[in-house]
């Protein structure tokens, strides 16, 4: 790669559809040291209009198309507040299916990110030329468990398909529970593709532990200050503060000490979240109200928090599966503790919790309640109290779905935030500090880019449910300014 | 020969459903034989949508694309080569259709050849709102925008599979 770089702006932004809809941009100094870096989104206009005067039963089904990379949260969050809105609580059955569609989408999302975008960087060495760090990569050094990935994102895409209706945009949630139940048939074969996930999760956990954890060089990298942050976290969590994907309506934020700061109903998040916008996005940056805005900066005194899946497992007190519980105290103890504060560690997270997600889906379908044709209340109108906020855990953190609606159960008003937009400032913080260590005098190569790169892939940013539109690629164009703000060269990354 | 029709694109972004819409028309016209699977609603990229191919000899995709060098409304036959200017190929991150059909036939034996996918493209304009409706410039073509897909697909199809020359 050329090395003449005495510039101070470099742009990384995506191109083909995305052009124009997202980009990082870093600046440098006219020493070439890193001196900011922004993380730049456009978003489609008029969500909240268009969904105006649509009944929430109809909401169910168009969020979903928000995304084309996470629908089944979008279907599951307004699912909840649909309830809320029809005052009911769904029975046992509906709830254990609306579940199971939660964990089969976290195992379907986790295994696509891991095993095609974040190990390719952490196990095939350092990054040379352009294409060389992909998916085809590990099925060629790794063929026996990019087999094993691929059978059980399949069989996760099935337990989608088996309690959503649809594999990808599930249109069976409705208020007061799901449309349709399974069958015993269906519950062992639920139980059977759980078992898989069990044994593959293990399967990650052990290329980690092999692989990742046994490289000290790599490890280095995980370790050092350039991809740490002391933020604060927030999550779901159940009545025990333990990890929950579907149910809870609770949500708790720890410090960076892993101190509860803060723990609040889901309905009462206007009072915790609030919402800081820059002229430079459009992608807002969501803060604790009580903490504050202090700019993009990490720190006890700075509202800026992390959500996603080291996140959860720095808020929640432990998981109530064994194997996954067990992995994660090991990851905290090569750590050095809780709350780890890697971005990099995002991805081992992860492992931990498609192995999680995994037991609970063979705990669910071994509960003969789940083939219970008892799975929804009927709902009527006279019961409409006009507003819910849904939560959920989408693979990408916290995801809130907020609807008010006139008597007839229309929609009024919506809000929603999502995952990738709660780490806007993590993502942009994370970018500045690896571009920091990355790039000196203005001088980096195409590794170094990439592990720039590797601190914004850690958070899986979808920036499809963040922008609003589902336009989900992101390959990538690295563009070097003078001194003046020339563009002098551009470098496509497509692959 | 066993063809797959994909209607690809967003159906509450506006003219980015224009693939869906054609398709969904195509569905009802009941103008193919029961060895072509026609799949209006898909809103999928990159490897979900290679996943799609297994099983079948050929894939016809039909998606909005935004060229910027031809009318909105203008039909465009695209190759695996050209995908990246497409709209819904790619895959998010760093995951390009190009890598994802490569994946997809070292992972599966049964996705058709490149020369056997094709993306026939409907330009449209940047869509800035959400809606669940054409563009009247998209809308008042409709009709010919049909046919013209329906013949460039009755090209691709052996005759066997159309069960009627001309609409």
């Amino acid at each position: 790669m050329d090395k003449k770089k005495t510039k101070n702006i470099v742009t990384i932004h995506p191109v083909t559809r995305l052009e124009g809809l997202a980009k990082i941009t870093i600046l440098l100094n006219n020493a070439g040291r890193v001196e900011n870096a922004y993380y730049q989104v456009v978003e489609l206009r008029g969500f909240e209009r268009f969904l105006q005067g649509r009944p929430i039963e109809e909401v169910l089904r168009i969020t979903p198309r928000i995304c084309g990379v996470c629908p089944t949260p979008h279907h599951l969050a307004p699912a909840k507040a649909a309830d809320q809105i029809y005052n009911v609580e769904p029975p046992k059955t509906g709830k254990m299916l609306r579940e199971i569609m939660a964990l089969a989408h976290v195992v379907h999302s986790h295994i696509l990110h891991y095993y095609a975008f974040a190990l390719p960087d952490l196990i095939l060495g350092e990054k040379s030329k352009p294409g060389t760090h992909n998916i085809l990569g590990i099925a060629h050094q790794f063929p026996e468990v990019a087999k094993k990935a691929i059978r059980a994102r399949a069989y996760a895409q099935e337990a989608q398909a088996m309690t959503g209706a649809k594999a990808t945009h599930p249109v069976t949630a409705l208020p007061g529970g799901i449309s349709k139940g399974i069958t015993k048939e269906d519950a062992e074969k639920l139980w059977k593709w759980g078992k898989y996930i069990v044994e593959f999760g293990q399967l990650g956990l052990e290329v980690w532990e092999q692989e990742v954890r046994k490289n000290k060089k790599m490890m280095n990298l995980i370790n050092s200050d350039a991809y740490k942050m002391d933020s604060y976290y927030m999550s779901v969590v159940d009545d025990d503060n333990a990890l929950d994907f579907y149910h809870s309506n609770i949500v708790r934020v720890v410090d960076s000490n892993g101190k509860e700061k803060f723990k609040f109903e889901a309905k009462d998040y206007l009072d915790y979240i609030a919402e800081h916008v820059e002229p430079w996005t459009y992608l807002k940056f969501p803060f604790l109200k009580k903490i504050g805005w202090k700019g993009l900066v990490y720190g006890p005194d700075s509202g800026i928090y992390r959500v996603n899946s080291l996140a959860r497992l720095n808020v929640v007190d432990n998981i109530k599966t064994p194997l996954a519980n067990e992995a994660m105290q090991h990851m905290y103890e090569v750590f050095g503790g809780k709350p780890a504060h890697h971005t990099l560690g995002f991805n081992w997270a992860r492992l931990i919790e498609i192995l999680h997600c995994g037991e609970r889906m063979v705990e669910l379908a071994e509960d003969k309640d789940i083939y219970s044709n008892d799975y929804r209340i009927p709902v009527e109108k006279k019961n409409i109290t006009g507003e819910g906020v849904g939560v959920i855990e989408a693979p990408r953190g916290t995801l809130y779905h907020h609807y008010k609606t006139d008597d007839e159960g229309k929609v009024i008003k919506a809000n929603i935030i999502v995952a990738t937009t709660n780490n806007n400032g993590p993502i942009c913080i994370s970018v500045k500090q690896a571009a920091e260590a990355m790039v000196h005098a203005g001088q980096y190569n195409e590794d170094d880019l990439n592990k720039i790169e590797m601190a914004f892939r850690a958070y899986d940013p979808c920036l499809a449910c963040a922008t609003h539109a589902m336009y989900g690629h992101m390959p990538m164009v690295v563009e070097i300014y003078d001194e003046n703000k020339n563009k002098i060269r551009e470098l496509k990354r497509l692959n | 020969m066993k063809t797959l029709i994909i209607g690809l694109g967003n159906p509450i972004v506006g003219d980015d459903a224009i693939g869906i819409k054609i398709v969904e028309w195509l569905q009802q016209t009941n103008l193919f034989s029961p060895n072509v699977k026609i799949q209006p609603d898909v809103s999928l990229s990159g490897i979900g949508l290679v996943e799609l191919f297994q099983s079948y000899d050929q894939v016809i995709i039909i998606d909005s694309i935004i060229t910027e060098k031809n009318r909105p409304g203008t039909v465009r036959v695209l190759h695996p080569d050209q995908f990246l200017s497409a709209h819904h190929v790619s895959d998010f991150h760093n995951m390009d259709f190009f890598t994802a059909l490569e994946w997809g036939y070292q992972t599966f034996k049964n996705i058709p050849p490149k020369e056997k996918i094709t993306i026939i493209g409907i330009e449209i304009q940047y869509v800035q709102e959400f809606s669940d409706t054409l563009s009247p410039e998209i809308r008042n073509q409709l009709k010919s925008i049909q046919k013209t897909v329906y013949n460039q697909i009755r090209k691709i199809l052996n005759k066997r599979e159309v069960l009627f020359n001309a609409l």
